[in-house]
């Protein structure tokens, strides 16, 4: 879960990471980083899933510098996920490029954790 | 007293928007007479009682707060965000148990919702942004940002090293001030807080 830029508004995320803990993933949290460094992270890690949060108008270029990123590290089995204020024709964009799904405001934590895990067992059922 | 626009929930507010939250509080400011008094609610029970409640748990909590050694030392212990964020969850359960209902969120949903104008900023905004920086940065005196940039990196170490106890007594903000005196840009100041602080504060758990 990552809140790039200069983007405090990370009581939502934060609920999201804490619930996605409780419910039995591995989660890192990070903020106030550049999507280069989100992929790095990334990479390090071996994360099978990026979410990420933004409330504060900048998505579209971190979306698209953090596609390119992962293309560079050939991440092409990372799921990525968007969540905060992200108005709905920029989700039909956002789509349109990979991200899986785009969460607003008022979604729940369970309805996240649902998608990752159908995505899971649909991602295990075509590659095994 | 603030009324938020419509659509804050999908972008930045429009203009149309934006007016619209206004005149609202300008048809209550205006035509209400309820700036005549100072405290046009004061006597009414449930209204004081209120008041009284949250003032007590207030002051609890910052009883907690100094019993624990004072606000950076429950900082620092990870107790503040503890806190925060149980208090985000105990209100996001309450939501989701439907104890706590919130208008187009767990009840009067509708299945098609309505789009709205979206406000966009003007793609120029951005290039004449990167105009702005890249013009400040050819014409700013180069030895003066490169010796407030050198300082600045020497005082966020300095605080870094600091115990808790300390803080306070480091000249990290005076060090922000004088490298955007001598015009380092935002990024370049975060650039140096980030090189010497990692990615998070140092004196948090």
């Amino acid at each position: 879960m990552a809140k790039p830029t200069q983007d405090c508004h990370d009581r939502g995320v934060r609920h999201l990471a804490r619930r996605l803990r409780d419910s039995g993933f591995g989660v890192i949290f990070i903020n106030f980083l550049l999507a280069e460094e989100v992929v790095s992270v990334a990479v390090q890690e071996d994360v099978d899933v990026i979410g990420i949060s933004s409330s504060s108008g900048g998505h579209m270029p971190v979306f698209e510098e953090l596609l390119e990123g992962l293309g560079k590290e050939e991440l092409h089995d990372v799921l990525v996920i968007g969540g905060g204020v992200i108005p709905p024709h920029h989700v039909r964009t956002l789509k349109e490029w990979g991200i899986g799904e785009v969460f607003g405001p008022g979604a729940s934590a369970n309805a996240v954790a649902d998608y990752i895990r159908t995505w899971r067992t649909n991602k295990s059922n075509v590659t095994v | 007293m603030e009324v938020s626009s419509y659509d804050e929930t999908l972008a930045i507010p429009t203009e149309d928007a934006a007016t619209l939250a206004l005149r609202v509080q300008q048809v209550i400011q205006e035509e209400t007479n309820v700036c005549a008094v100072s405290d046009p609610l004061a006597g009414s029970y449930y209204v004081e009682a209120l008041t009284d409640q949250i003032a007590a748990a207030a002051l609890e909590l910052v009883e907690q707060i100094e019993a624990q050694g004072g606000y950076i030392v429950a900082q620092q212990s990870g107790w503040i965000r503890a806190e925060v964020e149980q208090s985000a969850d105990r209100w996001r359960e309450m939501v989701d148990s439907g104890e706590r209902r919130i208008v187009g969120v767990n009840c009067y949903q509708v299945d098609e919702e309505t789009e709205y104008p979206i406000f966009e900023v003007d793609p120029e905004v951005e290039r004449t942004a990167i105009e702005r920086i890249e013009k400040l940065r050819a014409n700013r005196d180069a030895a003066k940002w490169e010796g407030a940039i050198a300082d600045l990196e020497i005082a966020a170490k300095e605080f870094a090293d600091l115990d808790v106890s300390e803080l306070g007594e480091d000249r990290l903000l005076s060090a922000c001030i004088d490298a955007a005196r001598a015009d380092a840009t935002n990024g370049e100041i975060m650039g140096a807080l980030k090189g010497a602080l990692g990615w998070g504060p140092p004196h948090e758990s």
